[in-house]
């Protein structure tokens, strides 16, 4: 092995870059009126801003909600009867079979 | 809500109509939970609706804008001193500095060779045969037989025990009395040879006959540059190996800021120079050098972030390298420097940006001026990582990453420097010549020094394991019907290439050293005229006798002679030329450090290496490693032993 007489080096220094990065998801923005001659730069910031506002609305729970509505919302209230007397959905037994199904699917998927 | 039938209109309609059992119905909902208290829904990270995307980023701080700037531009000057001195020895000092230059051997040659050809019968012969036969294509009779005289003889006599020595025997049937010794011509030639290296004149010695005389010259030069390329002789007496130490040390010189500055690697062993080797002091008076010229201006150079395997990504959505897993490094809460770096290496190894710089090497290097642009045009300074440079410095505190160890006041001469030694890269080392392990043994309270391997009188490793066993000799005691049955030793026998080092207080109660003085190991065998009628025993004490160069002869006292067992290789003594008496007041005395619990390994060895203009060497050198720990010799003083178990 025959060495260089000119070796590389590395100079490394600290320096405080921004820690943003691109997003995961590409916005595809539709004009807002049909039969529009050009966007303009508003339209296209109150898009992005609303995209983000749906984003920041997505991770919301209900406890979140504001003056105790997080009763009532998201408002899709299903009966319940175990006489079988009224239409009902009996999610109890569902989601006791979907979580005996789930356990089992989870065992198997982390093996 | 519950609904309730009164119980009188179902009494009243029982003929009429089913009774209602009462029941009560409930309302469900389902509700979205974006959080749970268990951590693996967050650890599979999955994916969904892209606002779910986006959302997780914002949660996860990746869409914060910050007041910095990526760094897209580097500024700095490269100052370089030449590293262009070196001593051989600890202590050396800057009037014993010979320089560098260009197109010599490197250092680590300059450093570990010793005299080759002596050592080693073998090649100093076939060298010798080399010349002979140049002389004879050539067709000068008259030098070939001025070469062939007792003064160039080869000394490659027939070892004593050709059992144990196979090489030597065979080299000595092959070589003896048809070579001549390459070691000795070169000696005799060498003042006649000018500063090119070049032989100028034929030295009156050689007596090379009048007629021949000019075509023996080319002969003899063409043979003497061929010489220097198969083996690079070093001192008699290399000055920087330690004896006692079983180390190198030596010192290179470079400038420094305002005076000259010596690099001491007083610890030298593995045959690999580093930065870390060093140790820089101050050499020679303070004089006011002219600011040098900046060896290189860099201008505008593109940093990149530094990312190394199993670095944390910074990315909520982004696969990691499983190959090395820095949580995983196991650490005990007093192994500090494991914890720094896995804490560094999880937690702090972002914002880090690096670019890559040729250099050359022999050089010490330091950067100045280094200014850092971002893409918003901002500039700013970056300081050394040193202590100093700190937004608040720890007084006192000897914090700084990648430069020379210091000793005494030199901090400021090699302050932000960085030592890019010329050092060989990849070096063929050979089989061993010679081989010692160095162990302690705390049954016997002593140290050895085992000679695995030794040179034989060809200069070919001989294997001493195999060796000691013609060196002893097993005594049956005679038995009769009434001796007792309990045998007195006064010493159990250890194998003949164990050498003690016997444990010495030295220097007076202020300032006591331990050292281990090397001794020998004494055997008593009767040389009574009636045991010496049996040819194999005669045979034996003989071969005892003969060893002069490692076996020392003591007196014969009441029909018993005494010999000692001195060591056989180089390592382990002072001169390694010494004989008979000699070797008893040849007393080694080893640093009682250097024979750690672990133990260690000496070894000899050729090494073959390039340098970076192209030109190989070869040369013996040593080298120091662990070893692998304690042993037991065994050796235990005034013992019975049972007669069954010695007969």
């Amino acid at each position: 092995m025959i060495p260089d007489p000119v070796q590389t080096t590395g100079v490394a220094f600290h320096y405080d870059a921004p820690g943003a990065r691109p997003p995961q998801a590409v916005l595809l923005a539709v004009p807002p009126r049909a039969n529009m001659a050009e966007w303009n730069f508003d339209q296209v910031l109150a898009t992005v801003h609303e995209a983000f506002d749906l984003a920041q609305l997505r991770c919301v729970r209900p406890k979140d909600f504001s003056a105790g509505l997080g009763v009532f919302l998201p408002g899709n209230f299903l009966p319940q009867n175990f006489g079988a007397e009224v239409p009902s959905v009996e999610l109890w037994q569902m989601a006791r079979k979907y979580a005996s199904l789930a356990a089992t699917t989870i065992a198997l998927g982390k093996i | 809500m519950l609904y309730l039938m009164p119980k009188s209109i179902a009494s009243l309609g029982a003929q009429l109509i089913e009774p209602v059992k009462p029941t009560i119905t409930g309302f469900a909902r389902i509700e979205t939970s974006p959080i749970a208290p268990q951590l693996d829904d967050g650890l599979s990270a999955p994916l969904a609706d892209p606002l779910w995307l986006i959302g997780r980023q914002w949660q996860f701080d990746e869409l914060r804008g910050e007041d910095a700037g990526t760094p897209i531009g580097v500024d700095f000057d490269v100052h370089t001193s030449p590293i262009d001195r070196f001593a051989p020895g600890p202590g050396a000092t800057l009037a014993q500095a010979t320089p560098l230059g260009t197109g010599g051997p490197p250092v680590e040659v300059r450093v570990e060779a010793e005299p080759a050809l002596a050592a080693h019968a073998r090649l100093d012969g076939e060298a010798g045969l080399n010349l002979l036969r140049r002389a004879r294509a050539q067709n000068l009779p008259g030098l070939v037989a001025a070469l062939r005289t007792p003064a160039f003889a080869l000394e490659l006599p027939q070892p004593e025990d050709p059992q144990s020595d196979l090489l030597g025997q065979q080299w000595h049937l092959l070589l003896a009395g048809r070579s001549i010794s390459a070691a000795k011509v070169a000696a005799l030639l060498a003042p006649e040879r000018g500063g090119d290296g070049h032989l100028a004149a034929l030295p009156a010695g050689l007596g090379v006959p009048a007629a021949e005389a000019g075509a023996a010259l080319p002969v003899l030069d063409t043979w003497l540059q061929w010489l220097d390329t198969l083996v690079h002789e070093g001192p008699a007496d290399n000055p920087s190996w330690r004896k006692e130490r079983f180390e190198y040390a030596f010192s290179l010189y470079a400038k420094g800021r305002s005076r000259d500055v010596a690099l001491r690697a007083d610890e030298y062993t593995d045959g690999r120079v580093d930065w870390h080797s060093f140790v820089a002091e101050n050499e020679g008076p303070a004089a006011v050098a002219p600011a040098p010229e900046p060896e290189k201006r860099v201008r505008d150079a593109l940093p990149v972030p530094v990312r190394y395997p199993g670095m944390p990504a910074d990315r909520y959505w982004e696969f990691e390298d499983a190959r090395v897993n820095f949580a995983g490094v196991e650490s005990s809460p007093a192994s500090l420097t494991r914890l720094v770096m896995t804490e560094f290496a999880l937690a702090y190894g972002n914002d880090w940006f690096m670019l890559p710089l040729d250099l050359p090497v022999g050089r010490l290097v330091d950067l100045g001026g280094f200014k850092v642009r971002d893409n918003f045009g901002v500039e700013a300074p970056v300081l050394a990582s040193d202590n100093n440079n700190l937004p608040q410095p720890v007084p006192g505190s000897p914090w700084r990453m990648f430069e020379l160890a210091t000793r005494g006041a030199v901090a400021a001469e090699v302050k932000d420097t960085l030592c890019l030694p010329d050092t060989l890269s990849g070096t063929l080392e050979g089989p061993p010549l010679e081989e010692l392990l160095l162990v302690r043994d705390e049954m016997a309270n002593l140290a050895w020094g085992i000679e695995r391997r030794v040179q034989g009188t060809s200069g070919e490793p001989l294997d001493r394991r195999l060796e000691a066993d013609h060196l002893s000799f097993r005594q049956r005691l005679p038995e009769a019907p009434n001796d007792p049955l309990l045998v007195y030793r006064l010493a159990t026998q250890v194998p003949a290439h164990w050498i003690p080092l016997v444990p010495k207080g030295e220097g007076g109660a202020l300032r006591f050293v331990v050292k281990l003085r090397r001794g020998g190991m004494s055997r008593f065998y009767s040389v009574e005229p009636a045991l010496m009628a049996d040819p194999a025993y005669a045979a034996f004490i003989d071969l005892l006798r003969d060893q002069n160069t490692f076996i020392e002869e003591g007196p014969v006292e009441n029909g018993v002679q005494m010999f000692v067992l001195h060591p056989r290789g180089r390592l382990l003594k002072v001169d390694p030329g010494a004989k008979g008496a000699a070797l008893a007041t040849d007393s080694l005395a080893v640093a009682e450090e250097e024979v750690p619990r672990a133990g260690a390994i000496v070894r000899r060895s050729f090494q073959y290496a390039r340098t970076s203009d192209g030109r190989a060497y070869l040369w013996v050198g040593r080298s120091k490693t662990a070893g692998s720990g304690e042993s037991n010799s065994g050796l235990s003083f005034d013992t019975i032993r049972k007669r069954s178990a010695i007969n």
